[in-house]
């Protein structure tokens, strides 16, 4: 198996295993099919072509529909069937394969390229495939997830109108694929999805924990290797859409999954791994951390709101019906200052401390801070998990209506229509939370102990600058089994 | 080649979705009803108390001012009403022709079939209560603006003609126009009215007993209804069967329980505008003829002397 680390004959047992390549499995040479799959032409058309029919079809009963939410297949498909597929299937162990099928750049790629399968030779700012449009660099400022992370923060706080009423959802989704299609005319590659998406900035984020990596298998392979074509592009394949160099991709964050890099690399070098959960354990910056604390936040807040016993708090973000301005203001402002401010001031505090407690100033604040909050991304994905296993649970039976009936018309297609709404055992929805928190935490933890270790090279060192840090990720998982449990 | 056949795929879905959907909606909707059958698509809105037969979906269900529902049919039609809601439970009621109380649920579809065998105009309505208070309906002049939930069905033809009895017409008058939605079935009464005296909209069924004084009275007033002759408002045993007209005519706000308590949300519209004087007659000789058979007789006429 490939290391992606060097090891120090000086480290101690505990770092030497924390710095210990992790288990590889290479998946092209395990299924030689799935190589072949990926390097077929039409590969990523294929994926992309039934979600382009299903999501046409939402934004067609979205507008055509009944306005019921539980009677519009937008609604159950995309917020309760989508959702949960993507979080607790997708996500964890297929890392960012929605972006490999996602429908959502399909017309901006389409222009951009001129192409649907084909590859179109060139020159073009550098790269070596004919591009459209006016090619233009992404401003340098924006050239961080912050767009995203407030994308995802402004969507969350009108989410009560977003998931339970289609033309609301019709609007943010051909909205996204109106501004995909305009970004793709004005900038280059797939600037949307790498600056703009608001799922992509949450899948950036959770991707480090997923079982699988597109990777290259050998990095003095890339080093020698002067055409570059996985980032530049080739005959065989388009320029990465992510403008990803293979030979220093060392975390999911941004690779979509295009797959164009297996296809354009000349050297068959890049492989699909799977590895163990939790592999990728470095946070780069503060956009990155700050993801990290609003994922968290808005579970918490998602979880308070729409699964806990509180009516008021229920009607302050339910706006549209309720009408209470005062009330949604209360619960956006809160939400919000939590998420950007409140949260991470604890979570800095506890950097603070847990510097203090190291007794060294080998480890800059910043550094910390930064490499910490990677505890937060196990946790908060098992966290959105726990929130999202009881709407399935709970909503699941509409999805059986509404394949028969999907835009609320009063079709029968496959005699399922009247079926009752029935939850689905609902008496192991919190057992199944408790254990999923539960492996939040450990990766937490483990994890966290493993970066401590990374930057202190001392165990106890280590041990101690992560004690507050610990505490506080302890502390939300008690609070996240304190609401679900009661 | 590979090319083209995607660029003609994401074409077909593209072009091809919306027809299908459309094309089976049309296929569906044919299918399921024979030919010659007249078939209506109604719609209840909460949002403005309307039953409408405008198409409500995604894209203008929360902001278009629908138009309320006129169905036109001709008599001897067979006639489908499809009841679709896009909030809340209603009902359709049409008692008038003894159609309903139907239950519409959101996103389910409920049929009234019906064979259209009697011309003229017939008002459908919702009957379940809301917060919004549409089953009720009260004009502007009673300061409570309720907007009642109604359609109108019209069947074109030869109206029968109206029943020689003067009860009888009073008493499709009666269901034609909802009267029972305040003052209950038969007018038996039942229906709340907060702080109202006596917390509910009055009872009809035994207000002859306030009307006239025994039954002989009583059959002297239907005849001379019946009859059609003119009544002398200064004649004292017709006193207060003009107060009943005037009160139908007028409206009327009810007495509070708690004079400091709020407005009862429920009064008596005025009608006037709606109902002929001959109209008002006949509803009232239909109130009339409610009062309970084995209470003339047990009626006691120096009782009924003393009642105010």
């Amino acid at each position: 198996m490939a290391t992606n680390r060097v090891m120090d004959i000086t480290a101690l047992p505990a770092e030497k295993e924390a710095l210990k390549a992790p288990w590889r499995i290479d998946l092209f040479a395990a299924l030689p099919w799935l190589k072949r799959l990926v390097r077929l032409r039409s590969f990523q058309f294929l994926a992309i072509l039934p979600n382009l029919l299903l999501f046409y079809l939402f934004i067609l009963a979205g507008l055509f529909g009944s306005p019921i939410g539980n009677r519009n297949i937008i609604i159950v498909f995309v917020w309760i069937l989508w959702w949960f597929v993507l979080i607790a299937a997708l996500v964890p162990f297929g890392s960012r394969v929605w972006c490999t099928m996602c429908p959502l750049p399909f017309f901006g790629d389409w222009v951009q390229r001129r192409a649907l399968i084909k590859v179109r030779t060139g020159k073009t700012v550098g790269l070596r495939n004919q591009f459209f449009g006016l090619n233009k660099r992404w401003p340098k400022r924006l050239s961080n997830i912050w767009l995203q992370n407030f994308g995802f923060l402004f969507l969350a706080t009108f989410s009560t109108l977003l998931v339970t009423r289609p033309i609301v959802s019709v609007v943010v989704l051909g909205g996204l694929i109106v501004l995909a299609t305009v970004l793709a005319l004005v900038y280059r590659l797939r600037a949307f999805c790498n600056y703009v998406c608001p799922i992509s900035g949450f899948l950036s984020l959770f991707s480090m924990a997923a079982t699988i990596e597109l990777r290259s298998k050998d990095k003095d392979v890339c080093l020698k290797c002067r055409s570059k074509a996985c980032t530049t592009g080739s005959e065989q394949g388009w320029a990465c859409p992510w403008y990803v160099y293979m030979g220093k991709l060392d975390r999911n964050n941004y690779c979509g999954l295009c797959f164009e890099c297996v296809k354009s690399c000349p050297n068959d070098n890049i492989s699909l791994f799977l590895r163990p959960f939790c592999s990728d354990t470095r946070i780069k910056s503060y956009d990155e951390s700050w993801k990290a604390f609003i994922m968290l936040v808005l579970a918490m807040a998602y979880s308070v709101t729409l699964l806990g016993p509180w009516g008021m708090l229920k009607d302050w973000a339910n706006i549209s019906e309720v009408g209470n301005w005062t009330g949604f203001l209360i619960y956006a402002g809160v939400t919000w200052f939590v998420a950007l401010v409140g949260f991470p001031l604890l979570y800095a505090g506890s950097i603070w401390l847990g510097r203090k407690l190291s007794r060294t100033d080998a480890v800059t604040i910043k550094d910390l801070f930064i490499r910490y909050s990677y505890t937060l991304v196990p946790l908060g994905l098992l966290a959105w998990i726990a929130f999202s296993v009881p709407l399935v649970m709970v909503n699941g039976s509409y999805i059986v209506t509404v394949i028969s009936d999907p835009l609320g018309w009063g079709w029968n297609l496959f005699g399922t229509a009247e079926w009752p709404w029935k939850p689905f055992y609902p008496e192991y929805t919190t057992p199944i939370q408790i254990v999923l928190l539960l492996i939040g935490l450990y990766y937490a933890l483990k994890r966290g102990y493993e970066i401590a270790l990374t930057l202190y090279h001392d165990e106890r060192r280590a041990a101690r600058s992560l004690i507050p840090t610990g505490a506080l990720v302890v502390a939300v998982t008690l609070a996240f089994l304190r609401l679900y449990v009661g | 080649m590979k090319e083209n056949l995607a660029v003609v795929s994401v074409l077909l879905i593209l072009l091809g979705l919306p027809m299908a959907i459309f094309g089976y909606e049309k296929y569906h909707f044919l299918r399921s009803y024979p030919p010659g059958v007249k078939v209506f698509n109604v719609t209840a809105i909460a949002a403005g108390g309307i039953f409408t037969t405008e198409r409500v979906a995604g894209y203008n269900y929360w902001w278009k001012q629908f138009q309320p529902a006129e169905l036109v049919v001709n008599k001897g039609d067979e006639v489908v009403i499809r009841l679709t809601t896009p909030d809340v439970t209603h009902s359709f009621s049409l008692p008038r022709l003894g159609l309903g109380r139907v239950e519409v649920e959101p996103g389910h579809v409920r049929e009234i079939r019906f064979r259209a065998e009697e011309a003229g105009e017939f008002n459908f309505w919702c009957d379940t209560i809301c917060d919004m208070l549409h089953k009720f309906w009260c004009q502007p002049a009673c300061h409570r603006i309720h907007q009642l939930m109604m359609g109108r069905l019209r069947v074109n033809g030869t109206p029968n003609p109206p029943p020689a009895s003067i009860v009888e017409r009073g008493r499709l008058n009666f269901l034609n126009l909802g009267c029972m939605r305040c003052h209950g079935p038969q007018g038996r009464g039942g229906i709340r009215n907060h702080n109202a005296k006596g917390g509910e909209v009055p009872a009809l069924f035994k207000l002859a007993d306030t009307i006239v004084n025994n039954r002989q009275e009583a059959d002297r007033l239907l005849n001379l209804l019946q009859r059609g002759g003119p009544l002398d408002e200064r004649e004292a045993w017709l006193r207060e069967f003009f107060k009943i007209k005037k009160t139908i005519r007028e409206g009327k706000n009810p007495l509070k329980e708690d004079p400091n308590g709020p407005e009862p949300p429920l009064a008596m519209p005025t009608w006037r505008e709606k109902l002929s004087d001959k109209e008002i007659e006949e509803l009232i000789a239909y109130i009339i003829s409610l009062f309970p058979e084995e209470e003339w007789e047990s009626w006691d006429e120096p009782i009924a002397k003393q009642r105010p």
